[in-house]
């Protein structure tokens, strides 16, 4: 990596962030079973536990970098590989391929037995690891072009990624049309009548054997209860907005710290401005993790509604659950993002990585954006 | 997000209020999850004195209009459709089609496509 010398160094390298990270997460785990003894709130012991296993996630994502960047570090010394290949030159890579045979396995694995499911969550983890050493010493000089019509002359992994997204809209489009032509059959709270009902004093009206309960009504029947999706809904829009901001500081030859005092205090030059507006989606990307699993146990131990009660459930946890795994897959790239970053790895030539991961992560935003008018608000 | 000529208008707002179009984009999103809220919360039928059908009718155009305009901040500045070649615009409507699609050939073509959706699904040795 190009060391700018205006910057300063790290003075913790990335396993001591992720043995710091290991520590914090038992702390969380410690702190929020205190929480729960003490006001025996089901949100703060099911926030605690989802804290936990993403911080000492990261932990493990910090150890792991911090092993990784020393062997390419090692391995690349003279900056030539035995075969007299240039350490930048871009040699494709197996490790897509690797991990989609994870997915494939874990997926199975899922169906069929554990002990599967492990041996695919294996696969996945090994060819992330090897996709993660083989990107590291990726300066962005070697990007390759596509050749063929209709996409001439861009960039491979932009047009790869947008194939990707194009499938993703597929999958999200097959959820939401069914939600769609459902609900347009189905009696709900908007039904004059079952408001009539409503009003004679019954919590939850029963005013016909087809009238379905959606989520929405759970949701919205008090602040408290949406506020959890809303919290959301701002958290994804500015992670988007932090994902912009990160890219640009990236992309910047001559990086200008920010007029703001306060501002220029996190972000004094490039090396910081990049890592601090990753570690803020990071963490944004966290939060929705953490809320919306606290919403999930309000709404299947508070309020009875399970994938299992109802069709309405049925969809509304497999819409939600997929996007809630997209996000995961989001973070799990973050890491790496914000480990790079740290290293100062992210230069104006090798920034469009982040551009890259920044279209996958819009995409996410994008389907929340279908997702809660849809199943939250109506 | 790749390099972006930004249009007149863009340059224009930077200028007079120094925040690039990105920050403004972001700005207007957060207004418009507003919006969404407010709509449901407010009670269309005391404030219009409409009916119930009515109101639902405008609840769900209000999600429906500011959904689109979300989705054209999000897709055109955020993801950069505006600026990349257009080869890319067609690739994410392109799905769409398939989208339609399937809700027309799912639902709006028969009339068990609502409530006999799941057995639909299911494969022939599970039925």
């Amino acid at each position: 990596m190009s060391a700018n010398s205006h910057q300063e160094s790290p003075w913790m390298g990335s396993v001591g962030i992720g043995m710091l990270l290991l520590g914090l997460a038992g702390g969380i785990l410690a702190l929020s079973f205190i929480g729960y003894s003490v006001t025996h709130s089901h949100a703060i012991w099911t926030g605690g536990r989802v804290a936990t296993i993403l911080v000492g996630f990261y932990g493990l994502m910090g150890v792991l970098a911090g092993l990784v960047n020393s062997s390419v570090e090692a391995g690349n010394g003279d900056g030539h590989d035995d075969h007299g290949h240039d350490e930048h030159a871009h040699h494709g890579s197996f490790s897509p391929f690797i991990v989609g045979v994870g997915i494939l396995t874990f997926l199975y694995g899922f169906v069929e037995s554990y002990a599967i499911l492990v041996i695919g969550l294996l696969v996945i983890l090994l060819g992330a690891v090897n996709w993660w050493r083989e990107d590291y010493p990726n300066d962005g000089k070697q990007e390759m072009k596509s050749l063929g019509q209709p996409y001439k002359g861009q960039d491979v992994r932009k047009v790869g990624l947008w194939v990707l997204l194009m499938s993703e809209i597929l999958i999200f489009g097959s959820f939401f049309s069914s939600y769609l032509r459902m609900r347009m059959g189905w009696s709900t709270h908007w039904n004059e009548d079952c408001n009539s009902m409503l009003e004679t004093g019954s919590e939850l009206p029963v005013c016909s054997e087809s009238y379905v309960i959606v989520a929405s009504e759970y949701v919205t029947h008090s602040f408290w209860t949406l506020l959890p999706g809303a919290i959301n809904t701002f958290a994804l829009i500015l992670s988007s907005y932090t994902v912009v901001l990160a890219l640009k500081s990236a992309k910047a030859h001559e990086f200008v710290p920010s007029k703001n005092k306060w501002i220029r205090m996190w972000m004094p030059d490039r090396r910081r401005a990049v890592r601090n507006n990753l570690l803020a989606t990071l963490a944004l990307g966290t939060l929705f993790l953490i809320l919306k699993l606290i919403e999930w146990e309000h709404l299947i131990y508070g309020e009875d509604f399970t994938v299992k009660s109802s069709l309405a459930g049925s969809i509304f946890y497999v819409s939600t659950g997929a996007h809630g795994f997209h996000v995961f897959v989001g973070l799990i790239f973050l890491c790496y993002f914000c480990f790079k970053a740290h290293n100062d790895g992210w230069q104006p030539e090798n920034s469009q990585s982040i551009e890259y991961f920044g279209l996958y992560w819009h995409f996410v935003d994008l389907a929340w954006v279908a997702i809660f008018p849809a199943f939250y608000l109506y | 997000m790749g390099e972006y000529a930004a249009t007149g208008f863009e340059k224009w707002l930077k200028d007079k209020t120094g925040k690039d179009i990105y920050f403004w984009n972001f700005i207007a999103l957060m207004v418009l999850t507003v919006i969404e809220v407010a709509a449901v919360y407010i009670d269309w039928t005391e404030v219009l004195g409409t009916t119930l059908e009515n109101a639902k009718l405008l609840t769900w155009a209000i999600l429906i209009g500011v959904g689109l305009v979300k989705v054209y901040g999000i897709a055109g500045f955020f993801m950069h459709l505006k600026g990349d070649p257009f080869i890319y615009t067609k690739t994410a409507v392109f799905p769409l089609f398939f989208v339609m699609l399937m809700l027309y050939g799912i639902g709006l073509s028969n009339p068990g496509g609502i409530d006999d959706l799941p057995r639909w699904c299911l494969p022939p040795w599970l039925k």
